[in-house]
């Protein structure tokens, strides 16, 4: 009886046993080191190619990703840095400020720590000894750093950079940045020949995919007396019994695997009670007609399977036309060769951010009521106050004001209840919710929500009322603002 | 946790207090290693930006010159400056055609005075490139010895203060008459006409742009020395011509100080239906209609010697061809769209595109 792939299947009259193929699970593509950021261009955005000869002041900007999309994503630092730094430097020195070769300033997005397309061209660098790197060229670190203490010492976001290689004169071209296209191995889906015990064999899987691709049987067993050329996929040997097989091949390369199941028997002496009978073909485990069929002058029957699903096994059963009892005359079960049906899990991770930013800014110094004729009043705006409550655990605050009696330096004082403070939004600013303005000396609060790193914005009507009795002349106070967390 | 920042307060019973406690200090003018630049105040701000360094579109962005800073040096400020290291001090050349003036001096050699305070004198090689905020003009030539580079798009309008709700929008007539002084009021409302200090490429351009006209006496600072771009010297129903980006990039923050703000002032429209920006402070937006306008649009340019920017010459600068090459990357005339290009710098300063990047020259002779 033979067995083949897909297609057809031989059933025995007589019981057979046929072993199932194993399905191997594809393993992770190998992971490719990506660049700590991408070279692009100063001008388009888009990515420098590989290769690419540049000149001494050729514009290059750097970007988290490759693609021009990516360039308005910006490098997310940490609260602790106070400023930027450009680098050019010996490999290995990245992390010393001290030893960097060239440097230039950066600056960070307004009211973040983050880096948005750090301007890296060669000709930017003021400072340090660019003009050594021009001039002899050699292989450096371009990049940049979140640095604090006065530019003294890197902060915890650290260093980013690539490797560049400068030649005397000052042309420059960088480490190889574009990303790899990923070519996993594909085993070819075709069928195992004929085997025959006694008979040599010999056969090839191919698969496509980046060389060099590496074979293993990782389910099952080969027939016994073939043997695997792991470099090279080749089956070989002669089989050495007769029987039913099933085994996985796996090819792997560095981006990945895949694999594919081989099933069928050798040829197996059938009885001949059988002969030259027209037979009902059935698929067991999940009730399938596949028709009649005609065993030939040895009992063997070819049954066509090509209806079941490939990549698992099946059981064939044959039982007399119109036997409604089902009696069994003959079964045996066969392995589908092909590509298992899989699952595979997604890890869906989305992690929230925050800037960490807590600050306050009163824009105005100093607020003059000018000229006030005693007991009247003038009214001043005390300006734009700006409160960012971005951190990573958000509490809710308090903003106050409180402000000292007017003095006139001659010991004269006008108290404090000469001034009064009415809250209101920053014109232009509407409130988010969470946050309300107060009374008295409460300028506003807010329970625990983010103002986002563009702040709350408030402001105040600040009425100074000169007393009937106040002696002329000039008075100052001090106002505080204070911002207090909950 | 607490934050804290203190707010100064001052009040005088019957005395007044001097000054305003927002001040915001002066540009820093470092002496620069390589080129310098003066002239218009309408462009000075945007280049100071760009110049010395600035994150203002979310990217840090500062042009330098082969490894080296410029110097821009404002319009406004002290009587002299110090352009070149060891360098003479020369009068400040205050405005576009002072800027050209200077330059046309560096370039020959003549003695140049910036202003009355101080005596004229060489400044051979101290000045690299004058800001312009307005063209070539009559001196035009085919075979002139300087370059105007186009920088940015500007336009003008008028800066007022007071009058009527019919002074937001005056048509270049109206606007001659009213510097002829043939028209003395506007909605009812006594107009008084300002105008900037004759280097002012905003008021030469103005000037052209409403029909040339001889002003009247009522301009009783047709010779003085009135900045342009400064809403704050405005009185009770007076007007001024004003460079609609340098309005914008007063009101949204983007220079230092802000004379928008100044009781009682506003923009006014000269080009019929279009209003020079829109959006409110501090987030104006150069309206394009309004600066596509033939007559009150205007391109603004960095001036060079012709002859500095071209290869075949024997006085060929490739650093300095390359600073005011609008093809080349992060140039002075460039404009990029990137958050990390300058041309996104000067559109937050109210500027756009250039109508051109054309080279025209001028100056025969110098």
């Amino acid at each position: 009886m033979n067995i083949k792939k897909f297609g057809s299947i031989v059933a025995a009259a007589t019981a057979i046993s046929l072993l199932a193929g194993g399905v191997s699970a594809t393993a992770a593509n190998a992971a490719t080191p990506a660049p700590q950021f991408y070279l692009m261009d100063g001008g388009d955005g888009s990515r420098l190619p590989d290769g690419k000869v540049m000149a001494w002041d050729d514009q290059v900007i750097a970007s988290p990703g490759p693609e021009f999309a990516d360039i308005d994503t910006p490098f997310v630092g940490q609260s602790d840095a106070t400023s930027v730094g450009y680098f050019i430097t010996t490999p290995g020195t990245e992390n010393t400020l001290a030893s960097w070769t060239a440097t230039a300033d950066g600056g960070f997005t307004p009211g973040t720590h983050n880096i948005l397309q750090p301007n890296l061209s060669l000709s930017g660098f003021i400072g340090g000894n660019w003009a050594s790197i021009k001039a002899n060229g050699g292989t450096y670190s371009l990049g940049f750093a979140w640095v604090k203490n006065n530019g003294l010492t890197i902060a915890n976001s650290g260093v980013k950079f690539v490797t560049i290689t400068v030649q005397p004169g000052g042309a420059w071209t960088f480490a190889n940045q574009a990303p790899v296209a990923s070519n996993p191995p594909v085993v070819a889906s075709a069928p195992l020949n004929t085997l025959t015990k006694g008979a040599a064999f010999s056969q090839t899987i191919s698969a496509t995919g980046t060389a060099p691709i590496t074979w293993a049987v990782t389910a099952g067993a080969l027939p016994a007396g073939l043997t695997l050329e792991a470099s090279t996929g080749k089956i070989s040997g002669t089989p050495s019994a007769a029987g039913a097989y099933g085994f996985t091949l796996t090819a792997t390369n560095a981006d990945g695997s895949d694999d594919q199941a081989f099933s069928g028997s050798v040829t197996v002496p059938a009885g001949a009670a059988n002969a030259n009978k027209t037979l009902q073909a059935w698929a067991w485990s999940d009730p399938t007609n596949l028709g009649q069929v005609t065993t030939d002058a040895n009992g063997d029957a070819t049954v066509d399977v090509s209806s079941l699903p490939s990549g698992t096994t099946h059981t064939i059963a044959l039982t007399q036309p119109g036997d409604s009892t089902f009696a069994i005359l003959a079964w045996g079960t066969v392995t589908l060769a092909g590509k298992a049906p899989a699952t595979d899990d997604v890890d869906l991770k989305a992690a929230v951010t925050a800037s960490d930013l807590w600050s306050l800014n009163a824009e105005k110094t100093q607020v003059d009521f000018g000229n006030v004729a005693r007991d009247q009043s003038a009214t001043k705006a005390l300006g734009k106050v700006t409160v960012v409550d971005d951190r990573n655990v958000l509490k809710g605050w308090n903003l106050g004001a409180s402000w000292t009696a007017f003095s006139n330096g001659s010991g004269d004082e006008i108290p404090t209840s000469a001034l009064t403070l009415a809250p209101k939004a920053y014109q232009g600013y509407t409130l988010i919710d969470g946050v309300t303005l107060g009374s008295g000396t409460t300028i506003a609060q807010s329970s625990a929500v983010s103002t986002l790193p563009t702040g709350a914005l408030f402001d105040a009507d600040l009425t100074f009322k000169a007393p009937k009795d106040a002696k002329v002349g000039e008075y100052h106070s001090t106002l505080t603002v204070t911002l207090t967390s909950k | 946790m607490k934050l804290n920042k203190l707010v100064a307060l001052g009040a005088a019973c019957g005395i007044a207090i001097a000054g305003v406690g927002v001040a915001t200090s002066a540009s820093a003018e470092p002496v620069s290693n390589s080129y310098s630049l003066v002239g218009s105040d309408t462009l000075q701000d945007s280049m100071n930006a760009i110049i010395n360094g600035t994150t203002i579109t979310g990217a840090t962005v500062r042009v330098t010159s082969n490894n080296k800073t410029l110097g821009n040096f404002d319009a406004f400020g002290s009587a002299a400056i110090q352009t070149k290291p060891t360098g003479a001090f020369f009068g400040r050349p205050a405005g576009s055609g002072a800027g050209v003036t200077a330059l046309r001096a560096s370039i020959t050699g003549a003695n140049y005075s910036g202003n009355a305070a101080v005596p004229a004198r060489q400044i051979t090689g101290q000045v690299d490139i004058a800001r312009s905020s307005s063209g070539p003009g009559g001196n035009a030539n085919a075979n002139g010895l300087l370059a105007y580079i186009p920088y940015a798009r500007d336009a003008v309008g008028f800066a007022y203060k007071g009058g009527d709700g019919s002074w937001a929008n005056l048509s270049a007539a109206q606007l001659k008459g009213i510097y002829e002084c043939t028209i003395t009021q506007v909605g009812g409302v006594t107009v008084k006409p300002r105008i900037p200090q004759s280097g002012s490429g905003t008021r030469n351009f103005f000037l052209g742009a409403i029909g040339n006209p001889t002003l009247g006496s009522c301009v009783t600072d047709a010779t003085g020395t009135t900045p342009e771009n400064d809403a704050s010297v405005l009185g009770d129903n007076e007007l001024i011509p004003f460079s609609v980006a340098n309005w914008i990039s007063q009101a949204n923050g983007a220079t230092g100080i802000n004379t928008t703000t100044a009781s009682g002032v506003s923009l006014g429209s000269a080009v019929s239906g279009q209003a020079p920006f829109t959006g409110t402070a501090p987030n104006l937006v150069p309206n394009s209609a309004y600066y596509s306008d033939a007559t009150f649009g205007r391109d603004t340019y960095l001036v060079v010697e012709y002859a500095r920017i071209t290869p075949s010459d024997a006085k060929y600068d490739a650093a300095l061809a390359n600073l005011v090459n609008p093809g080349v990357n992060n140039s002075l005339t460039s404009f990029g769209s990137l958050s990390s290009s300058v041309g996104a710098v000067k559109k937050k300063f109210g500027f756009l595109a250039p109508s051109s990047t054309n080279i025209q020259r001028a100056y025969a002779t110098l």
